[in-house]
């Protein structure tokens, strides 16, 4: 099962893309103001994510459908 | 002669330079090199059965991404099934193109480019969506267990894509299935439309002589969809294989 993390985007540097299911920052999805980022793991939680706030799926949803995430004034 | 010996993608050896399998999932010979496995299936003969497993996108941030842009300048058809979990979902994009995408509005309706249909995508069940474009105009086909729709829409100029499952910023991640997407550089005909659908269980397409590109989608290794027909293998960023399948 996918575990997910909602960092600062201040923290981007510290992610061990390793062990996370993201490549690469340039994969990662943010939050339409780019203050936060959102990195996904399946297992063992990674030692540079230890400590942070963790989301199911399920949970995790209806925050990206938020307007925070989903900008309401972009077209599709 | 010899044989080779078998495994299946749950169930692959560990990687070892130069071992040689024949994978019964996907009915593909694979190479490891010690790191990654290569897979020879591009003869076109063990990919021509029906589909055996799709694309489930997270909704959150997963996607996929063509090496190059499927690109449309003039008559084209395009082929995919979807099935969605909400409306108001991404299925095709482009890297810093707001204006180019494929989807479903927050009615439900099909989409190209910010262009409605009168269409309405069912959420929830596997539908098959043809766009098939003649000079300007682009005849939308669903066709799904629950009912079939069409409409046209008006859309000249070039339409080019490089995402699947996502728009280009902003949110709007698919959050569902996705299944065997396939481009003509022909307009298919209401007839093609219906006989791609084949009562809800995807075909071999490889009789159509205008077929461009053909993802299966599901039957990835590793971290890349192969193009069947052309070289724009797509790469796969966080989305796993499902065996919800039309049938």
């Amino acid at each position: 099962m996918r575990t997910y993390v909602i960092l600062d985007a201040s923290e981007v540097g510290n992610v061990n893309f390793d062990a996370v299911i993201q490549r690469s920052t340039d994969t990662l999805r943010y939050s339409v103001d780019g203050s936060k980022f959102v990195i996904k793991f399946e297992g063992d939680t990674p030692s540079f994510l230890i400590g942070e706030p963790q989301y199911t799926q399920e949970e995790i949803l209806p925050i990206m459908h938020s307007a925070d995430w989903t900008d309401p004034d972009a077209q599709p | 002669m010899s044989t080779l010996t078998t495994h299946t993608t749950a169930n692959r050896d560990s990687h070892s330079i130069g071992l040689c399998k024949f994978n019964t999932t996907s009915k593909a010979i694979e190479v490891s090199d010690g790191t990654n496995w290569s897979v020879y299936d591009n003869d076109l003969l063990f990919s021509t059965g029906p589909s055996t497993v799709s694309m489930s996108l997270d909704g959150v941030d997963d996607y996929l991404e063509s090496s190059s842009a499927i690109s449309f300048a003039s008559d084209f058809s395009l082929s995919f099934w979807i099935k969605p979990t909400n409306v108001n979902d991404c299925w095709f994009g482009r890297w810093g193109y707001s204006g180019a995408f494929i989807s479903s509005n927050s009615s439900g309706n099909i989409q190209v480019d910010g262009t409605a249909s009168t269409v309405g995508i069912t959420t929830g069940e596997w539908n098959h969506i043809l766009l098939s474009r003649s000079s300007s105009t682009i005849t939308v086909y669903k066709k799904s267990d629950t009912g079939n729709a069409s409409s046209t829409i008006t859309k000249s100029g070039t339409l080019a894509y490089n995402l699947l499952g996502r728009y280009t910023s902003g949110g709007f991640y698919h959050l569902g299935l996705m299944d065997e997407v396939a481009v003509f550089n022909t307009a298919l005909s209401s007839t093609d439309a219906t006989n791609i659908y084949n009562s809800g269980a995807p075909g071999n397409l490889f009789s159509y002589t205008s077929l461009t590109n053909w993802w299966r989608m599901g039957e990835s290794i590793d971290s890349t969809i192969p193009d069947y027909i052309g070289t724009n293998d797509l790469t796969v960023n966080g989305a796993v294989t499902s065996t919800d399948v039309p049938s």
